[in-house]
């Protein structure tokens, strides 16, 4: 069938998703280039370009990244970091949610990463992709979760009296009660329905623009202020990392602002659930990371203005906490500390849907063990009901594991060192996954297997290859970065887990695995399929 | 020196702007292109 021939991996061809759109219009609507790719309609349609573009600033979340690793900045090169270290990383990932918006635009499938690197390079390239990219979005769901417990116990136990019930001593157990609760509420309205959540995170991208605008006001009005020149001058390192050269503690303090830009490729994932997608969908990707880049400046350079003791503020374990006590009213600082951990809530409920939708996609293609469970549909909701619940299990796997390693090894390694981790495994997956297809169209673009006719309607033109490498580069760059020390211990787990998905590969993956797997052969099929959906 | 870091710092924020507002541009450019060329929305409605 000719819709269908776009479906699977393409080699030697000249990849023709763009022709074959518009050759008529029974082939005009989203769910007829669905079509083409070989697959039904099976989630619910539903999602407009606000929604879409919501779900992306949900979670690049500025109120969460650049807030719960605000010390990690501070303590490797100080206010500098905030100053020019956040638009020199916004200036690069610009590049790179471009690159991605046109591979959206030209394959609009769930799969999104994992199908762009399978159609480009084939079957093995989109296997990788997808792992590194589910890995990534893991340790997300992960790293925000417990971020978010680890700022919302400590609220919850004098407001609510729970410090009984969390037990005294052990922060990690109040930590993980606290996370496991805000795993399940994720988990349960991820189920009940994409028209909640998409409600939700249409609240949660306005949400965090006023919880930006109260934390600037408060700033603005009631806490003294450094010098501007204090936020591109000023520098600090910590005691523990002055033997190093402070160019090189700076470059590393980069990863406050590269953990923050990840989860865009949100909106890719939830782009068979978007209406007029090959528009909207580019557009969510590369407004979410602008946005953010705009609105996270401004909050980033007002909190830093405002540190009155900047030793002191690098040395607290929640410097955020710190410096808001310090510079405004004790009342005024905890509303606010509440503001952004119930933005970090909204962050992790969008990193809970993007993740499920991944699943979905990589268990439809029979990419993962026990696809057909993966892949399944609920039938009530409309959700992929399983890949929810398995993506919140995982999630809450990896926390569990550390744990249990650092009570294995308590002399060798402590819980406090070994969790910021997470955020680099987070980064670096998900980098790679986003840089692998940008490096395979440039591949494929050399080759002459993709040209003009191959994007989409969102497309830079000319500009994309030099765009590409910018961005193919940048993502090079960062992946050593946050590998060497003091990030090495990032670098030991995630090269174990690259080790570990290569055994996988080998035992159970080789020569079984044929990427994208078209649903049907007719486009009758795939019309059945969707009317079992209708009822 | 405290000149140097303000004038690399308001030079790198003017550099994203302008690359983030062209990047824009271009691709909205091209979306009005694809709109134009082929006379139709992705919604099957003709255009006017």
């Amino acid at each position: 069938m000719s819709e269908l021939k776009n479906a699977g991996p393409v080699s030697g061809e000249t990849i023709e998703t763009e022709s074959a759109v518009v050759q008529g219009p029974r082939l005009e609507s989203d769910k007829a280039v669905l079509h083409q790719f070989g697959y039904a309609q099976q989630l619910l349609r539903d999602m407009g370009g606000f929604s879409n573009f919501a779900i992306s600033f949900s979670i690049i979340s500025i109120l969460t990244g650049a807030v719960t690793l605000y010390g990690t900045g501070l303590n490797s090169g100080g206010p500098v970091v905030m100053g020019i270290g956040w638009p020199l990383v916004t200036l690069f990932v610009l590049f790179i949610a471009a690159s991605m918006g046109e591979l959206a635009s030209a394959i609009p499938t769930s799969g999104a990463l994992y199908h762009w690197s399978s159609l480009l390079g084939g079957p093995t390239w989109g296997w990788l992709t997808a792992w590194l990219n589910l890995i990534g979005l893991v340790a997300a769901i992960a790293g925000i979760d417990y971020g978010c417990a680890t700022f919302l116990a400590p609220l919850l136990k004098p407001t609510f009296g729970l410090g009984a019930w969390f037990g005294s001593g052990s922060e990690i157990r109040s930590y993980m009660i606290v996370f496991t609760v805000l795993l399940l509420s994720h988990a349960i309205l991820n189920h009940i329905g994409i028209r909640t959540v998409a409600r939700l995170n249409d609240f949660s991208a306005l949400y965090h623009i006023g919880g930006v605008l109260v934390v600037v006001i408060a700033l603005a009005f009631w806490a003294p202020k450094q010098p501007l020149s204090y936020l591109f001058t000023k520098t600090y390192v910590s005691p523990d990392l002055a033997s190093k050269p402070f160019w090189f503690i700076f470059l590393g303090g980069l990863l406050q602002a590269q953990w923050t830009y990840t989860g865009y490729d949100a909106s890719a994932h939830t782009i068979e659930e978007t209406k007029d997608a090959r528009v909207r969908a580019p557009w969510g990707i590369y407004l979410s990371v602008a946005i953010s880049g705009l609105f996270g400046y401004i909050m980033l350079t007002f909190i830093t203005l405002a540190i009155k003791d900047l030793p002191a503020a690098a040395a607290a374990s929640n410097p955020i906490q710190y410096i808001f006590e310090q510079a405004i009213n004790p009342r005024l600082a905890a509303a606010i500390i509440w503001i952004m951990t119930l933005a970090q809530w909204f962050c992790g409920l969008s990193c809970v849907t993007s993740t499920s939708r991944m699943i979905f996609a990589f268990s439809r293609d029979n990419g993962m063990p026990l696809a057909r469970v993966w892949a399944n549909v609920s039938r009530r909701y409309r959700t992929p009901a399983a890949a929810v619940w398995l993506a919140s299990v995982l999630a809450f796997l990896l926390p569990c594991l550390i744990l249990a390693v650092v009570t294995l090894r308590p002399k060798d390694l402590d819980f406090g060192k070994l969790y910021p981790a997470v955020t680099g495994i987070s980064t670096i997956g998900l980098y790679l996954s986003y840089g692998l297809p940008i490096f395979l169209k440039l591949r494929a673009t050399r080759e002459g297997v993709w040209d003009q006719r191959a994007n989409g309607p969102w497309s830079l033109g000319n500009w994309s290859v030099p765009v590409a490498c910018i961005s193919v580069l940048w993502i090079a760059f960062i992946t050593v970065l946050f590998v060497l020390p003091p990030n090495a211990l990032t670098g030991y787990i995630f090269g174990g887990t690259l080790v570990a998905l290569l055994i996988l590969y080998f035992a159970a993956v080789r020569g079984r695995f044929r990427g994208p797997v078209p649903q049907a052969k007719s486009q009758e099929e795939l019309l059945r399929i969707e009317a079992e959906y209708e009822h | 020196m405290a000149h140097y870091g303000v004038a690399i710092g308001l030079a790198l924020l003017v550099a994203v702007t302008a690359c983030a507002l062209l990047l824009a541009k271009r691709a909205a450019e091209s979306v009005k292109q694809f709109r134009e060329e082929h006379h139709q929305s992705f919604l099957g409605r003709e255009k006017p």
